[in-house]
């Protein structure tokens, strides 16, 4: 039997049908108002802590859950789990989450009515820029022990993102972290882009960041309301 | 790791388009990428071909190109490269920029096996 050849021309992202199912994970926690946050930073830059005690500023008063990305031991949920319900999403190896892992997650938080969900990304500047998790916003947090040269050596970590958290603040003065530096170079990837200085010891620059959060959510809702999508 | 999870997602759309053109099997795919694209050419080559089998396609050959970073401006409608990853348009400097090439990656054509009719064989 002669065998025939054709090309086929195809010219589609590889990515496609897992960014429409996350298209759709974030149209389902658009219509329940839930903002869902995804926050990816380097390893030890401060993710859960800034999250513990963001839980804390806001206990009690909203309605929050946290999905936490690691490849190994679920140390960081069972840390969060104190303050808000908490799904450890151990990777076994992979070195970001994807939204299969985080739709998983989801179904095992019991897919509550939520005002926030905070994903907590595996510690990695590079992998999780090109992964959509379904995320209404997705902010990078930078320490200032890593350097202030980051957003020029990761431009797709910050140029993917909404807003920067910079993290550890209490240690500047101990540092060779340059504030202007660091601010003038993530704007030359979004001129636009919120920049919260932070620590948790002490706790310092909660409240700009917790507005933030705010004003996305009720911009959410508001965007909802106006398609009449909810 | 990272690039594993890419080819994954590409056999898948290449199994898919078997099923859809009833063919035989793939021979070639060319996917094309660029400096966004958040990829390390020989990982993604590596983990082609440790994966290719898992998808019935063990005799795929993969065609992986470069391409530049493209970007259309929306304020000037002007098209550019950006060559130093820039993010801003050299022409009128605004930021409101769409990436047209070099940030996905892109499954650009596949390369399809038929029998004599055209069709699987039964």
């Amino acid at each position: 039997m002669s065998e025939m050849y054709r090309v086929i021309t195809v010219r589609r992202d590889v990515q496609s049908d897992v960014k429409r199912q996350a298209a759709e994970f974030r149209e389902l926690m658009t219509r329940r108002h839930t903002l869902v946050v995804n926050l990816i930073s380097s390893p030890g830059a401060g993710k859960t802590s800034l999250l513990s005690t963001t839980l804390q500023h806001w206990k009690q008063r909203f309605r929050m859950a946290v999905l936490v990305g690691d490849i190994a031991t679920e140390r960081d949920a069972e840390r969060l789990a104190e303050h808000a319900p908490a799904v450890q999403l151990t990777t076994g190896g992979a070195c970001h989450l994807e939204h299969a892992l985080v739709w998983k997650g989801w179904q095992a938080l019991g897919e509550p009515e939520l005002d926030f969900l905070f994903i907590e990304n595996v510690g990695n500047l590079v992998c999780p820029s090109s992964h959509d998790l379904g995320e209404h916003g997705r902010v990078v947090l930078l320490s200032v022990t890593e350097g202030d040269d980051k957003p020029a050596k990761y431009p797709k970590a910050f140029y993917t993102s909404q807003a920067v958290l910079i993290s550890k603040c209490d240690l500047l003065p101990h540092v060779p972290f340059e504030m202007e530096r660091a601010i003038h170079d993530v704007h030359s990837i979004r001129p636009s882009m919120p920049i919260f200085p932070v620590s948790v010891h002490p706790v310092a620059g909660m409240e700009a960041w917790c507005d933030w959060l705010l004003q996305q959510r009720a911009q959410l809702i508001h965007s909802c309301t106006t398609a009449n999508a909810c | 790791m990272h690039e594993a999870s890419l080819v994954k997602s590409l056999l898948k759309q290449v199994v898919q388009l078997i099923r859809e053109h009833q063919a035989v099997e793939a021979i070639r795919i060319h996917v094309r990428y660029g400096p966004l694209s958040g990829i390390e050419p020989d990982l993604f080559e590596s983990a082609f071909t440790r994966m290719r089998a898992n998808y019935d396609c063990v005799n795929c050959l993969l065609v992986l190109e470069w391409c530049p970073l493209i970007a259309v401006c929306e304020a000037c409608l002007q098209t550019f490269e950006s060559a130093e990853l820039r993010f801003d348009c050299p022409h009128c400097g605004s930021f409101q920029i769409e990436f047209t090439a070099g940030e996905a990656i892109i499954l650009e054509s596949v390369e399809l096996q038929f029998n004599e009719t055209g069709t699987v064989s039964a």
